[in-house]
């Protein structure tokens, strides 16, 4: 048996609990998958360790009054059958930073109602000439490539620990399934505010083509 | 009587997505909120407790989705909301240990979190799993895979320390 499908058979060997004959056949004689072995079987013991939660609270007779008020709530239903207030102004936003993504220009004429809800800080931003800068999607691969770099190096230049955070957290953001509608349907006007400033700064340190970007 | 039956595997079930018991505690009952007002389109294809997991696993992953873009707004690490966010009887009540297990699921990445709980927590098989979450068992399979691997890495100096 070769150590591929040893390894693609590895976790299901420890699932079970048995090892079959080839395979342990293999893992005397393959001192890697061996290793690999004896460490997912470690892994899969650490989780047994964990410790789970106490049931106290959900045994509790006040979970069950509490979940019969929010059904009762739901039924009178004002939350469930109409937008919550600053819903406007949260779709503005979403709209806004789609296009600020897309980095469209002339934004304002085109959409004046939902720019008027924008901060001018980031009005700014969705309408400098496109041609200038690199897209805000190409801005961010470069500096994931760039957060990436310094991570090997071990030598974080560029970027804060933050702001390499940030980074990575805008990412999967950016790559997530969840639409921003939902991502943003509970936040408050101040947090869609704060969303614009932050990503006004991080756009702030993205190198432009203008300043001369250096390609790794 | 169907919440009576439900709430404690829900709760576990959610708290494992989130690891943090208040917020669980609260997306617990939006289950069941959402289940009842669902219940007509309930269609009885899968049962009822695969429909309930299905509502429990998306609120949660939404839930943590939203998290992180608040995270995202304040600059701040979001693991340290599941450290900072328990109580601290919490704290005291759940090992070191059990707290380093939460940090290295909680950086997985969503999917690759919902398959590794259902899969190892749940003791759903690939299949099933491929059922609730609408996705090939293929994918499953790569996901799990990808998730054991992570949790490896991320958990490796105690992992390599017992013996």
């Amino acid at each position: 048996m070769k150590c591929e499908e040893v390894r693609k058979r590895m976790l299901e060997t420890i699932e079970k609990g048995e090892i079959e004959p080839e395979i342990s056949l293999h893992l005397q004689k393959c001192e890697a998958c061996s290793k690999a072995f004896e460490e997912y079987k470690d892994l899969f013991n650490l989780l047994e360790t964990e410790q789970e939660p106490s049931l106290e609270k959900v045994r509790s007779p006040q979970y069950l009054v509490s979940l019969r008020e929010r059904i009762d709530a739901s039924e009178r239903g004002w939350l469930f059958g109409y937008p919550k207030p600053g819903f406007v102004v949260t779709l503005a936003s979403v709209v806004v930073l789609a296009l600020l993504l897309l980095n469209l220009s002339n934004f304002s004429d085109r959409f004046p109602y939902v720019a008027s809800y924008t901060s001018p800080a980031v009005m700014q931003y969705v309408e400098r000439p496109s041609s200038i800068y690199l897209g805000a999607e190409e801005e961010l691969a470069y500096l994931l490539s760039e957060v990436e770099v310094q991570e090997d190096e071990g030598l974080p230049q560029l970027l804060s620990t933050s702001e390499t955070n940030s980074l990575l957290q805008a990412e999967e953001l950016l790559s997530s399934e969840v639409s921003l509608p939902a991502l943003l349907e509970d936040l408050s006007e101040e947090e869609i505010e704060m969303l614009s400033q932050t990503i006004e700064n991080l756009m702030s340190v993205f190198p432009s083509k203008e300043n001369g970007v250096k390609r790794c | 009587m169907l919440v009576e039956r439900y709430r404690e595997r829900i709760y576990l079930l959610v708290w494992r997505m989130v690891r943090n018991r208040e917020d669980a505690l609260d997306l617990s009952q939006e289950v069941f909120v959402k289940a009842y007002k669902n219940l007509k389109s309930f269609r009885h294809e899968s049962n009822f407790y695969t429909w309930l997991y299905r509502i429990a696993v998306n609120l949660s992953l939404n839930f943590t989705k939203r998290e992180k873009f608040r995270s995202f707004l304040s600059l701040s690490d979001l693991s340290d909301r599941f450290t900072s966010g328990s109580s601290p009887s919490e704290d005291l009540e759940r090992d070191q240990l059990s707290g380093l297990i939460d940090r290295a699921v909680m950086k997985l990445p969503e999917k690759q979190r919902a398959v590794f709980i259902l899969r190892h927590y749940e003791e759903l098989s690939i299949r099933e799993v491929a059922e609730l979450l609408g996705r090939s068992e293929g994918t499953i399979k790569a996901n799990y895979y990808q998730a054991i691997k992570k949790l490896r890495e991320s958990l490796k100096p105690h992992v390599e320390g017992e013996e």
